[in-house]
């Protein structure tokens, strides 16, 4: 392979971080603010909560299948587990425990997903549309419209602060991008979750446990999106019932850009937490810029739509660079 | 034999709805030997191996691997009774490099097995890739390897990476080219001196005579007998799998094999011709390949799985290239590009994956039966019901589709039916040449019988009609003459309506050495 050829597949192949590259330098030089420190922590911080849905529902699109039900549990598990905390059996359950709490709930509704999913061939769009339905409702019902003060403790994650000023939830979520990019890339368990995402027939065939993949994949989805709950919770000091409404699509958008398919298999956390950084670069700089909040709630569709141009555009651009370079190896042996 | 058997099927049964696909199985396989599985399409061979590597669940019965008993067995449980399989779907990740496909899910690893230790990975990959003389590099991506290779590495997967005491070897060499079937059996021996016991499912008689020591037949999902291989050869084995002694006389071997006796319609006598092809090939499928069919007549083309009868229907009417060879319709030679190009000269295609590509099962039968004739029964942009009424009721008339009510869903009716409402529509625009690839491929027997009589006395009037089918007998019912193909080349050309079907059998299996006396094949007489 020529150094041309591996360079430019290697650019294509991290894309993502070549469009962040590029939207943060045009930024920097339009917005002189946009590079501040500050700004940057900023959208570090503003991003975290966004960039675990999307590495959880990278995680889902890895294995083949998707989640809808992520934004509800975002309100779901630390709404419940405040709820113990603070009004039913406050005696009980303190701060520590419900983050304890928190997890296993994001792990259960997970789960049941997994379950429903993997085992009871359940398709997965309409398992998780109901599921997503039905938490939200259930939060609806037995939440209040909102549940403040918090304890400092359970808030530690999402409001605490590190020495200069950086908020606890930077590296925590960074992190938790690497360790899951390593298991992905670099654990037998990782290698044979991707595969039972790109073929499960064939993963089947070689001794892989396919259902159970399938299953860990939501329950990581699942308690990805409680600490993405617990960041929220955190940084507003509040718990409402809404919370995490919305985020879905966007979830969709981030994982898509970062690499992932919906034909699983494709995508690494690492390309994900590009994505989620892309989003909130975008969100920020538009803010920055004093666009409205429905016009960059259009854009974000934008981002989408951009998403999938790429996700489309990346397979062939591999696909002629490759052809080039059988023709020119071609030449070159006559 | 007198050795213990390392495999014991006992009374194995698998039923699936609407098919009886293995029927009372019980078979022995001894320590170390190559057992050959052979049959006819549809005899029951992949579902007794798939119930053995774990993919497939039996309905009753049992089995015993290394004296262990088993009423089921998941792939992770056979793998863990050292049995591998190689399908004939070579089933690696795309998306991973060869030595990863070679090790997954078993990787070598650092840190007490947390860590996927790379380099031990691609060192020990390229070990196996040597022991095999195969020149490629463990580090290219799976979906750069061809299919033959795939298949050789499934093969090494299971020899040297898993190291199974029992391979199966699931119809393996269909898509072998021959340097990669030398290789192929190489590893077989190879395997064999070391003591492996092999499963090797075929429906090719030669290859199975060259590496197997037994070898079971299986007829309709029953095992007919299990022969040594000293015992038989290539004529005896193929009347085995037929079905009918050597002696018996075309006429009552075609009314065994179908239960329908020849044409009772008088069919008119062949007219003009309507379709000819001169030299076709293309690279790697299929090789100057010429005939020509007339108005009135029925050919049949006749090949094993890879033969390339598909590819040659697909290039006709353009949905696959071709390399070179001429198409002449109703005597003018004409340039295929597209599927509806071919339409608009008169041929129509019947695809091998109906119930994909031929129905929409969620709409009404009628609506089916019509969909590719709208633009007869359209009046002023709106379709006419009155004439779509008509017409689908002519068709399901004609064709003998069995529905409640013209307005039923497809997906509700039988399998048989669904096939009839596909033939419906590719009939329904009155075309002048029919392809129809595989016309009766996962119907039962009734329902094949039924369309089959169709074929021969409705739809081939007044058209030329080309088809193939999984095995003979199907052919011999309706065609007026039988092309075989063999690797990609005519072979042999029958005259109905006398065929014998152990001729035609032996012909596909690429058959010269031994001469048939049959009078009806005329080798090197093609047009």
């Amino acid at each position: 392979m020529t150094r041309r050829t591996s360079v430019q597949l290697f650019l294509i192949d991290n894309l993502i971080w070549v469009l962040v590259a590029a939207f943060f330098l045009i930024n920097a030089i339009f917005t002189p603010r946009f590079a501040s420190y500050r700004n940057v922590v900023n959208i570090l911080y503003h991003s975290a909560i966004m960039s675990l849905l999307v590495l959880g529902q990278g995680l889902v699109l890895i294995n083949g299948k998707l989640d809808l039900s992520i934004e509800s549990t975002v309100g779901f598990a630390p709404g419940i587990a405040m709820l113990l905390s603070m009004r039913i059996a406050p005696e009980l359950v303190g701060p520590g425990a419900a983050i304890v709490i928190t997890l296993l709930i994001g792990a259960a509704l997970g789960a049941f997903n997994g379950i429903c999913i993997a085992n009871l061939k359940i398709n997965p769009l309409l398992q998780t549309l109901a599921s997503m339905i039905m938490i939200r409702g259930i939060l609806l019902y037995i939440f209040p419209f909102s549940l403040f003060p918090l304890d400092p403790v359970f808030r530690y994650a999402g409001a605490g602060r590190l020495p200069g000023n950086i908020p606890v939830a930077i590296p925590l979520v960074l992190v938790t991008f690497f360790v899951l990019n390593l298991v992905l890339q670099h654990t037998p368990f990782g290698r044979r979750f991707v595969a039972a995402g790109g073929n499960p027939r064939a993963s089947y065939v070689s001794g892989v446990n396919v259902d159970r993949m399938t299953l860990y994949a939501y329950v990581i989805a699942g308690v990805l999106a409680a600490v993405g709950g617990l960041l929220a919770a955190g940084r507003q000091g509040s718990i409402s019932n809404s919370m995490g409404e919305g985020m879905v699509l966007l979830s969709f958008a981030g994982a898509l850009m970062g690499g992932a398919s919906l034909h699983g298999g494709k995508g690494t956390p690492l390309g994900m937490l590009g994505g989620a950084l892309l989003l909130g670069m975008f969100s920020n700089s538009l803010n920055l810029l004093g666009v409205g909040p429905s016009l960059i709630y259009a854009s974000k569709g934008a981002l989408i739509f951009l998403a999938l141009l790429l996700d489309r555009s990346r397979s062939r651009w591999r696909a002629k660079l490759l052809h080039r370079e059988q023709l020119e190896l071609l030449d070159v042996t006559g | 034999m007198d050795q213990e058997p390392i495999l014991r099927l006992s009374h194995i049964s698998k039923i699936y709805p609407g098919t009886v696909a293995l029927h009372d199985i019980t078979l022995d396989v001894v320590r170390g030997e190559t057992h050959g599985i052979i049959g006819k399409n549809g005899a029951g061979k992949s579902t007794l191996v798939g119930i053995v590597a774990g993919l497939v669940s039996p309905t009753a019965g049992s089995f015993t691997i290394n004296g262990r008993v088993h009423d089921d067995l998941s792939r992770i449980g056979a793998r863990r009774e050292h049995v591998s399989i190689v399908p004939q779907e070579p089933q690696l990740i795309e998306q991973y490099t060869v030595a990863e496909n070679l090790f997954m899910p078993d990787y070598p690893t650092l840190r007490g097995g947390v860590r996927v230790d790379w380099p031990a990975l691609y060192r020990q990959a390229t070990e196996v890739l040597r022991r095999a003389d195969l020149a490629i590099d463990a580090r290219m991506l799976i979906g750069d390897v061809g299919i033959g290779m795939r298949q050789i590495l499934m093969m090494l997967k299971a020899s040297y990476v898993e190291q199974a005491d029992i391979i199966i070897l699931d119809e393996a060499f269909a898509s072998l080219s021959e340097r990669e079937e030398q290789l192929f059996y190489r590893i077989i021996r190879e395997r064999k001196a070391a003591g492996c016991t092999i499963l090797h499912i075929s429906h090719r008689i030669d290859e199975l005579l060259e590496v197997c020591d037994r070898m079971t037949v299986l007829r309709d999902g029953r095992t007919v007998r299990t022969v040594r291989r000293d015992e038989v050869d290539r004529r005896s084995l193929a009347a085995l799998i037929v079905g009918e002694t050597t002696e018996a006389g075309a006429d009552t071997s075609r009314t065994a094999s179908t239960g329908e006796p020849a044409a009772p319609v008088a069919r008119p006598p062949h007219g003009e011709e309507l379709l000819g092809v001169e030299a076709l090939s293309r690279v790697e499928a299929f090789h100057d390949i010429s005939f020509s069919v007339r108005r009135n007549e029925i050919l049949g083309i006749a090949g094993m799985m890879g033969s390339g009868r598909t590819e040659i229907l697909k290039a006709i009417i353009g949905m696959q290239p071709l390399d070179g060879g001429t198409i002449r319709v109703r005597g003018a030679v004409q340039g295929i590009a597209n599927p509806r190009r071919a339409q608009e000269l008169g041929i129509v295609y019947l695809p091998e994956e109906r119930d994909a590509e031929g129905l929409i099962q969620a709409m009404s039968v009628k609506s089916n039966a019509v969909l590719s004739a709208l633009k007869w029964i359209t009046r002023a942009f709106m379709i006419n019901r009155p004439a779509e009424t008509a017409l689908a009721s002519d068709l399901t008339r004609r064709l003998e589709v069995k529905c409640a009510s013209m307005e039923q869903e497809v997906r509700e009716l039988s399998g048989g039916n669904r096939q009839k409402v596909v033939v419906a529509k590719v009939v329904s625009t009155r075309p002048s040449v029919l392809l129809l690839d595989e016309p009766t491929k996962g119907i039962d027997i009734s329902a094949r019988r039924s369309l089959l009589q169709i074929i021969r006395n409705e739809i081939s009037l007044d058209a030329a009609l080309v088809m193939t089918a999984p095995g003979v007998e199907e052919l011999m019912a309706v065609c007026d003459r039988i092309l075989v193909l063999y690797r990609g080349r005519l072979v042999g050309e029958f005259l109905g309506p006398a065929y014998r079907e152990e001729d035609l059998y032996h012909a596909m299996q690429g058959g010269t050495t031994e001469t048939p006396q049959d009078s009806t094949i005329k080798e090197g007489a093609l047009p």
